[in-house]
């Protein structure tokens, strides 16, 4: 089911988005009224879609939010807002939105433009989660090898790229391994690494 | 002159005895009266040569024999009657012994010569002359014995005077180098002073030139000698050449530096500069020689060889300046041509004259430096004068384009004025502008402002019209509780874009605004009572004057429609409180029934989501207490 979180600062309106897009989607929704309500919402709810406004609090917070979260997670946007100001529009087109719904807005809009982002969402696995980060899960080290098991490198050839042994490597393969544990086989880490490359960014 | 050359011409015979009637002032040259005998080793005394005068020759013109051996020579003397006291006087020889024999035998000796030390000398002697103190009418026999050390042919040039006439010479003589030397001395002090006064470097040339050419010329006559090294006379004439020398250093510095040479003339100077080093090296060979031969014709030659550099020097230094000469610079070249030509004339003189030389090259030297700082000021004066002149004409330049730097800043000034003018202008014009656009501001705000109020009174006037129509009940309680919120919203409105009022809306007059306005709607026979108990100065930010006010209209709708359904004594009761400055705690609080009564109550599925979500929007806190009737209590930040 495609997550959507709602971040807009007045609940009022939040709720009428929540409302309209229960009614219309198949679809787990949260709302947020604040920044700082989002962060939180990101991590535990790791949506695949955001219907952000751009201002919140105080002018563009939106766009610096969004910019903020996309260096951590993986999601699509569309940004609803009452400016239809040029300059406005460039910034926000910056952050790469699917979307963008200008208020005042009705049934008809917010369905025509989450639509067209929903259908996309629906066969597409690369959104919904947290990029790896290597104070998580992985070392920096960790990642770094992924990252070149992503690039089809052998681990003769991350040995060579890194300067190191390649026992070593395939120690870090190992523990790469047990943490995602996954079964202690080359193909297995492969499968992996090509279904969530676009997470080690 | 003539009265000499007679005299030789007439000369009596050498060797032929002397008997002079010398007239006063005659002066009686003796060199074809001696007879003269060559003591190579210098053995001989005077005793047995003049008891034995058989050796003597008769003294001839143009003999030749060795300089340095002593030489005797011999004349006898008939004193006269009348001034018997003679003077007998030389040039050049620097040691003589004079024996004067009567019949007797020795009469006198006394030594005489160039090189004498001081008290060696006769009182009433000089070193060049000695008096002899004859007899009247006796006869005599001189015998000198002569050294001549310098490696120059002696020349016997011995002569005899009355002793009057003689000092009356020396005395003129004297006179005139004093005039001479004075006259130098003058033109010394008045160049030191020009130097020190003008600092102009040529001056410091000039002086070099003028001490070493006069020291030269006051050493040649013997004066410094007997100035400074009565005693070792030798010492005092070897430092002659070197005077020349310095001399010579000077006139070529000056010319250098007046004329530029290195700068005007580079080419020229690259060959000329090395014209110190050759004087300087044949100073030093000079002093080597003298010091320690004595062989002053050696030191003659080298500086007759000298000259002719020298000489070379000034006609390539006049050939190659002269067309790019200043007149000034010329004047100083017309000295250097007569240096040039006195240099050549002493250096003929003394090539063909050597020693006697010495006598006229002084008083020459002399007159040439006389001549040349006469030029070479007078050159000095057209080059100050040049000076003022180039001077007066850079001080008008200056004064001009000071005038023109003046008149351009002028210029600047003016135009610097007329941009801040046109500056001024445009910012006028900008302000202007700014008010206009402020004005239209203004009247587009109040037109926005206008418009909002407009259309919620519009919504307001069209749901209060409506309400009447609408006869389900809870259709009804919806409209009423929208007609609330819009209320709600207008007063928000009101009190926000009040100009005139600070920031923030204060809670008391709120609530009591929006309590009278609900009650109107909801509790029309007035029965409730609301109790307010609020701090006058609570202030509502912007931001959450909207959500309190739908809030509180949310509350009071609830109570209204809920709580008092045939309650005696209806009242609402409305609290708030500042805790630590940043945070409001808000008491809302009914004497209604409770929820418990109400389980399926519309206003639990609506009003208190709504009421909570409101509470989260403002990042508060809000709790529900049913004791007596219902009580929220919210905590909101401020």
């Amino acid at each position: 089911m495609v997550r959507i979180l709602v971040i807009e600062d007045e609940i009022i309106i939040g709720r009428f988005i929540e409302r309209h897009l229960r009614t219309n989607f198949d679809c787990e929704i949260s709302v947020a009224v604040s920044a700082a309500e989002a962060r939180a919402a990101m991590a535990s709810f790791l949506p695949h879609l955001l219907l952000c406004d751009i201002q919140m609090e105080e002018e563009l917070s939106g766009i610096n939010l969004i910019t903020e979260l996309r260096r951590r997670y993986a999601f699509e946007v569309i940004y609803i807002t009452s400016y239809q100001n040029r300059s406005i529009i460039e910034k926000a087109a910056a952050t790469n939105p699917a979307n963008y719904i200008i208020k005042p807005i009705d049934e008809s809009q917010l369905f025509a433009g989450v639509q067209i982002v929903m259908s996309r969402l629906e066969t597409d696995a690369q959104t919904g989660k947290a990029y790896l980060q290597s104070n998580t899960l992985f070392t920096e080290m960790e990642l770094r090898i992924l990252r070149l098991i992503r690039e089809k490198k052998t681990t003769i050839a991350i040995a060579e790229d890194l300067h190191l042994s390649r026992f070593t490597i395939k120690n870090h393969r190992h523990t790469i391994c047990r943490k995602l544990q996954l079964s202690d086989e080359n193909n297995a880490l492969l499968k992996w690494v090509v279904q969530n490359g676009n997470l080690l960014k | 002159m003539l009265l000499a050359l007679l005299l030789i011409t007439i000369a009596p015979a050498a060797g032929r005895p002397l008997s002079p009637p010398l007239l006063a002032g005659q002066r009686l040259i003796l060199s074809s009266h001696l007879s003269m005998v060559e003591d190579s080793k210098g053995l001989m005394s005077a005793d047995s040569l003049f008891r034995n005068p058989q050796g003597f020759q008769p003294l001839t013109n143009g003999w030749k024999g060795n300089p340095t051996s002593y030489y005797w020579l011999r004349a006898s003397i008939h004193s006269d009657s009348i001034s018997p006291s003679r003077v007998l006087s030389f040039s050049h020889l620097t040691y003589v012994d004079i024996y004067l024999y009567s019949n007797n035998g020795l009469v006198l000796h006394k030594l005489a010569g160039a090189f004498r030390p001081r008290d060696e000398l006769s009182e009433g002697d000089g070193r060049l002359f000695t008096i002899l103190p004859l007899q009247p009418g006796k006869d005599y026999t001189i015998l000198l014995q002569v050294h001549h050390t310098k490696h120059y042919q002696p020349v016997f040039d011995f002569q005899m005077q009355s002793k009057r006439v003689f000092f009356d010479g020396l005395r003129l003589r004297e006179t005139f180098d004093a005039a001479l030397l004075g006259a130098v001395c003058l033109f010394f002090l008045y160049t030191l002073l020009s130097w020190i006064v003008s600092r102009f470097r040529p001056y410091a040339w000039l002086l070099l030139f003028i001490s070493g050419i006069g020291l030269y010329v006051i050493g040649s006559s013997g004066y410094l000698i007997e100035w400074l090294s009565p005693q070792d006379p030798e010492a005092g004439w070897m430092m002659n050449v070197h005077f020349l020398h310095a001399g010579m250093l000077g006139l070529y510095f000056l010319l250098a530096d007046f004329w530029r040479l290195r700068t005007d003339f580079p080419r020229f100077y690259t060959w000329v500069r090395w014209v110190p080093a050759i004087i300087a090296v044949s100073s030093i060979a000079s002093f080597c020689i003298d010091y320690f031969t004595s062989n002053y014709t050696l030191t003659a030659t080298i500086a007759c060889v000298e000259h002719p550099v020298m000489l070379a020097f000034i006609v390539s230094a006049l050939y190659t300046c002269w067309s790019r000469l200043s007149p000034a610079q010329r004047y100083l070249g017309y000295g250097i041509m007569l240096c040039g030509a006195t240099g050549l004339f002493i250096t003929v003189n003394a090539m063909v004259n050597e020693e006697r030389a010495i006598a006229t090259s002084s008083v020459v030297g002399d007159c040439i430096v006389l001549a040349t700082v006469l030029l070479f000021s007078t050159g000095l004066k057209e080059e100050m004068r040049h000076h003022e002149v180039a001077k007066q004409a850079a001080l008008a330049e200056l004064n001009r384009l000071q005038q023109h730097q003046n008149s351009i800043l002028e210029n600047k000034v003016a135009e610097r004025t007329e941009e801040l003018a046109i500056s001024n202008k445009r910012l006028l014009k900008q302000k202007q502008l700014l008010g206009e656009r402020n004005t239209k501001i203004e009247t587009l705000i109040n037109e926005l402002n206008h418009r909002v109020k407009n259309n919620l009174q519009l919504l307001y006037s069209l749901l209060s019209l409506q309400l009447p129509m609408v006869k389900d009940g809870a259709s009804r309680e919806i409209l009423k509780g929208n007609i609330g919120k819009i209320r709600a919203m207008m007063l928000v409105n009101q009190k926000l874009f009040n100009f005139d009022q600070g920031r923030g809306v204060s809670l008391c007059e709120f609530i009591g605004e929006m309590a009278a306005h609900l009650q109107k709607i909801y509790d029309t026979r007035e029965k409730t009572r609301i109790l307010q108990d609020i701090p006058a100065g609570i202030r509502l930010t912007d931001r959450h004057t909207l959500s309190f006010g739908l809030i509180l209209s949310e509350l009071f709708t609830n109570t209204f429609k809920h709580a008092f359904k045939d309650h005696a004594d209806p009242c609402i009761h409305v609290q708030a409180k500042s805790l630590n400055g940043n945070l409001l705690e808000f008491i809302y609080s009914d004497n209604g029934m409770g929820i418990a009564d109400n389980d399926n109550d519309e206003r639990f599925t609506m009003g208190i989501p709504l009421i909570r979500d409101l509470t989260r929007q403002m990042n508060g806190q809000m709790s529900i207490n049913e004791e007596s009737g219902l009580s929220y209590c919210f905590t909101i930040p401020v």
